[in-house]
C-alpha cells in the first residue's frame, strides 16, 4: 500500500464522513476500495467481518449494555445518586461532584459512557438547572463524568483493546483501570469545585448525618454490591469477564423486579430492545475495523509508520505528546471501539521501546480516546447531555471545557507515570 | 392480515434481535449455575451465543437504519436555506450505502459458496457455514429496502415540511395584509 493509496483512502473517508455516511459504512466503503486498489479477493472482507465478532470475550460488551440499562430502569441509578449526595452534597458544587462520583460508581455497573451519561444524566441536570447552575455548565460535566465509566472497570474498550493488544488480558485491563478512573474524577471535580464556588451553586445545605449516610449505604447496597459481584467474581476465577457481565445482568434484573420493584416484568421486552439497538450502533464498526486494521497489517503500514515517526522523533516525552495529540484529533471524528482495534497495532509499536507496558499504553489509548465523547463532532456524551438539558451542542462544550482541562491533565499524568496503571499488575 | 403484516413489517428485526439478546443472557447464566453447582458444563452454550450475537449486529443494521441509529456525524448547517442540500446530501449518503450493500451481499454469498465448497462447519454444533454466511446476503437485502424506504421518507418529510412553510408564510402574509 503506497502513500498514493494511503492518502486516497483518508481523503475519501473525510468525504464520506462529511457527507454523513455513517462512520461503519464509511470504514466498510473505504475497504473495499482499498481491497480493489490493491486487487485483493473481496471474499476476504465477508470473512474477516464475520469472524472478527466470532468472540467469545467480545459478549461481555452486549451483556454489560444490558446489564446498565437494567441497572438505569430499575432504579439503581437513583440509589447512587442519592447516596453520592449524602456524602458530598453539602459541598460547593455539591451536586456537580455527586454527578462526577455516581458517575465513577455507575461506571463500575456498565461501562458505557452514552449510557452512564443518559442514567445519570436525566436525574442530575434537570436538578442542577434547578438548582441555579448554569445549563451549558450542567449538560458539560456530566458529559465529562460520562467518560469515567470507560475508564473505571468494567469498561467495553477495554475488553476491545484486550482482544486486540496480543498477551493482555480483559481482567488485567480492568485493574489497571481503577487508579486512572479515580485520577480522571478527581481531575474532574477540582474545576467544577472551584467553577460553582466562584459562582455560588450549591454549598448551600448542611452535611449530611452519619446516621443518614448509613440510612442512604442501605438503600443502595444491591447497587454497591454489582462491582464486587462482578470484579469479586472475575478475580476469584468463579467467572469469566463474558461470564460475570451475564451474571451482572441477572441481578440487575432480579434487584429491578423483585427489591426495587421499580422494573415491571413486562418492560424486559423494551430494556432487551434498548440494549440490542445500543449494541447494534456500538458493535456494527468492529467487523470493518478489524478488517482495516487486519488489512494496514498485511500491508506493513504500522512496520512503515514506526519507521517514519522513529527517524523524526527522539525520546519518550516527544513520542507519548505526538501520541496524545493524535488520540485527541483521531477521537473528533472516530468511534472508540473502531480507533483502538486500527490504532492499537500502529501505535504500540512507537512507545514499546521505551518499557511502556501494553496495559500503560492502553490506559494512555483508552483515556485519549475517551475525550473524543466530549469533543465535537462526533462527541457522542455531548449530544445525550444536550438532548437532555435542552442546550446549544457549543454551550454544552463550552461548559464542559474546564473539565476536559483536568481529563487532559489526567491524561498526561497517567501517560508519563506508569505506576499510575501498572500498579496493580 | 394486514394489521399483522404491518406489525412484522414494523417489528422484525427489532423483535428478532431482542429475543436473541434475552436468549444469549439466559443460556450464559445457566452456563454459569450448571457448572459451578451441577458440575455439568454445556458443550454448545458458547458457540450459540457467539452466533447469536454475530447475527444481532448484522440483523440489527437494517433495524438501525428504519429508526436512524447509526453514528454519523452532522455538521452541516439546519438552517432553512440548507433545506433542499441537506435532503440531497441524504439521499447521497444513502445511495452510497446501498452501493456498499450491495459490494457486501457480492463479497458474502461468495463467502458462502466458498464454505460450501470447502464443507467447512462450526465446531460444536456442526452447522454449515455456508448457511450462516448465505445469511448475510439476506440481512444486506433488507438493509437496501431499509434503506430505500428510508429515502422515500426523508422526501415526503421534506416535501410536507416546505408545504407547511408555504401555508405559514401565506398566512403571514395575509395577517400583515388584513
Amino acid at each position: 500500500m503506497g502513500s498514493l493509496e494511503v492518502g486516497l483512502s483518508i481523503l475519501a473517508f473525510f468525504i464520506l464522513i462529511f457527507l454523513q455516511v455513517p462512520v461503519a459504512v464509511t470504514l466498510g466503503i473505504v475497504l473495499v476500495a482499498c481491497f480493489s486498489m490493491l486487487g485483493l479477493d473481496n471474499i476476504e472482507l465477508a470473512i474477516d467481518s464475520y469472524q472478527s465478532l466470532d468472540s467469545f470475550p467480545m459478549l461481555a460488551i452486549p451483556m454489560f449494555i444490558l446489564a446498565g440499562t437494567l441497572m438505569a430502569t430499575g432504579g439503581v441509578a437513583q440509589r447512587i445518586l442519592d447516596l453520592a449526595d449524602e456524602f458530598v452534597g453539602h459541598l460547593p458544587g455539591g451536586l456537580a461532584i455527586v454527578t462526577i462520583f455516581a458517575s465513577v460508581l455507575f461506571g463500575g455497573l456498565s461501562g458505557s459512557a452514552p449510557a452512564t451519561v443518559a442514567a445519570i444524566g436525566s436525574i442530575t441536570i434537570p436538578e442542577m438547572i434547578r438548582q441555579g447552575y448554569s445549563r451549558g455548565f450542567a449538560a458539560g460535566l456530566t458529559a465529562c463524568s460520562g467518560v469515567i465509566a470507560i475508564i473505571i472497570p468494567p469498561s467495553n474498550p477495554m475488553i476491545i483493546y484486550a482482544l486486540t493488544q496480543p498477551g493482555t488480558s480483559v481482567s488485567t485491563m480492568f485493574l489497571s483501570g481503577l487508579i486512572p478512573g479515580l485520577l480522571v474524577a478527581i481531575s474532574m471535580a477540582i474545576p467544577a469545585y472551584y467553577i460553582s464556588k466562584k459562582n455560588n451553586w450549591g454549598g448551600d445545605r448542611q452535611a449530611g448525618t452519619t446516621q443518614a449516610r448509613l440510612k442512604a449505604l442501605a438503600h443502595a447496597k444491591w447497587a454497591i454490591l454489582t462491582p464486587v459481584i462482578i470484579l469479586g467474581g472475575i478475580y476469584s476465577g468463579v467467572f469469566t469477564p463474558t461470564e460475570s457481565a451475564a451474571v451482572a445482568s441477572m441481578y440487575a434484573f432480579i434487584v429491578g423486579v423483585f427489591i426495587h420493584k421499580e422494573l415491571k416484568l413486562k418492560d424486559t421486552y423494551q430494556v432487551l430492545s434498548t440494549s440490542a439497538i445500543i449494541t447494534v450502533v456500538a458493535m456494527f464498526l468492529i467487523p470493518f475495523a478489524v478488517a482495516l486494521g487486519k488489512l494496514l497489517s498485511s500491508q506493513q503500514v504500522p512496520e512503515l509508520l514506526t519507521a517514519m515517526m522513529s527517524s523524526h522523533m527522539s525520546g519518550f516525552i516527544s513520542t507519548v505528546l505526538l501520541i496524545v495529540v493524535l488520540l485527541l484529533l483521531v477521537g473528533c471524528i472516530m468511534d472508540t471501539l473502531a480507533s483502538i482495534i486500527i490504532l492499537t497495532p500502529l501505535l504500540y509499536p512507537l512507545l514499546s521501546p521505551y518499557g511502556v507496558s501494553p496495559y500503560h499504553f492502553g490506559m494512555i489509548l483508552i483515556v485519549g480516546l475517551g475525550l473524543g465523547f466530549v469533543t465535537p463532532p462526533l462527541g457522542g456524551n455531548l449530544f445525550i447531555a444536550n438532548q437532555i438539558s435542552q442546550t446549544a451542542v457549543h454551550k454544552v462544550f463550552t461548559g464542559a471545557l474546564p473539565m476536559l482541562l483536568g481529563m487532559l491533565a489526567a491524561l498526561l499524568a497517567i501517560a508519563f507515570f506508569p505506576l499510575i496503571s501498572d500498579i496493580f499488575i | 392480515m394486514l394489521k399483522i403484516l404491518r406489525v412484522i413489517e414494523d417489528r422484525f428485526e427489532e423483535f428478532l434481535c431482542s429475543c436473541m439478546l434475552g436468549y444469549i443472557a439466559i443460556t450464559l447464566n445457566a452456563e454459569v449455575f450448571f457448572r459451578y453447582v451441577l458440575n455439568s458444563p454445556s458443550a454448545y452454550t458458547d458457540e450459540v451465543s457467539r452466533t447469536l450475537m454475530i447475527f444481532i449486529v448484522f440483523i440489527g443494521v437494517p433495524w438501525a437504519v428504519k429508526n436512524d441509529r447509526h453514528v454519523i456525524i452532522d455538521i452541516l448547517p439546519t438552517t432553512a436555506s440548507w433545506k433542499h442540500k441537506r435532503l440531497a446530501i441524504t439521499i447521497v449518503s444513502k445511495l452510497l450505502f446501498i452501493g456498499f450493500c450491495l459490494a457486501f451481499i457480492i463479497a458474502s454469498y461468495r463467502a458462502s459458496l466458498f464454505h460450501h465448497m470447502l464443507g467447512s462447519t462450526t465446531e460444536g454444533l456442526g452447522i454449515p457455514y455456508w448457511i450462516l454466511f448465505g445469511m448475510l446476503p439476506l440481512i444486506f437485502s433488507l438493509t437496501i429496502v431499509r434503506l430505500v424506504q428510508s429515502i422515500l421518507r426523508a422526501i415526503r418529510e421534506n416535501r410536507e415540511s416546505t408545504s407547511v412553510d408555504v401555508n405559514n408564510t401565506a398566512i403571514a402574509k395575509e395577517a400583515h395584509h388584513g
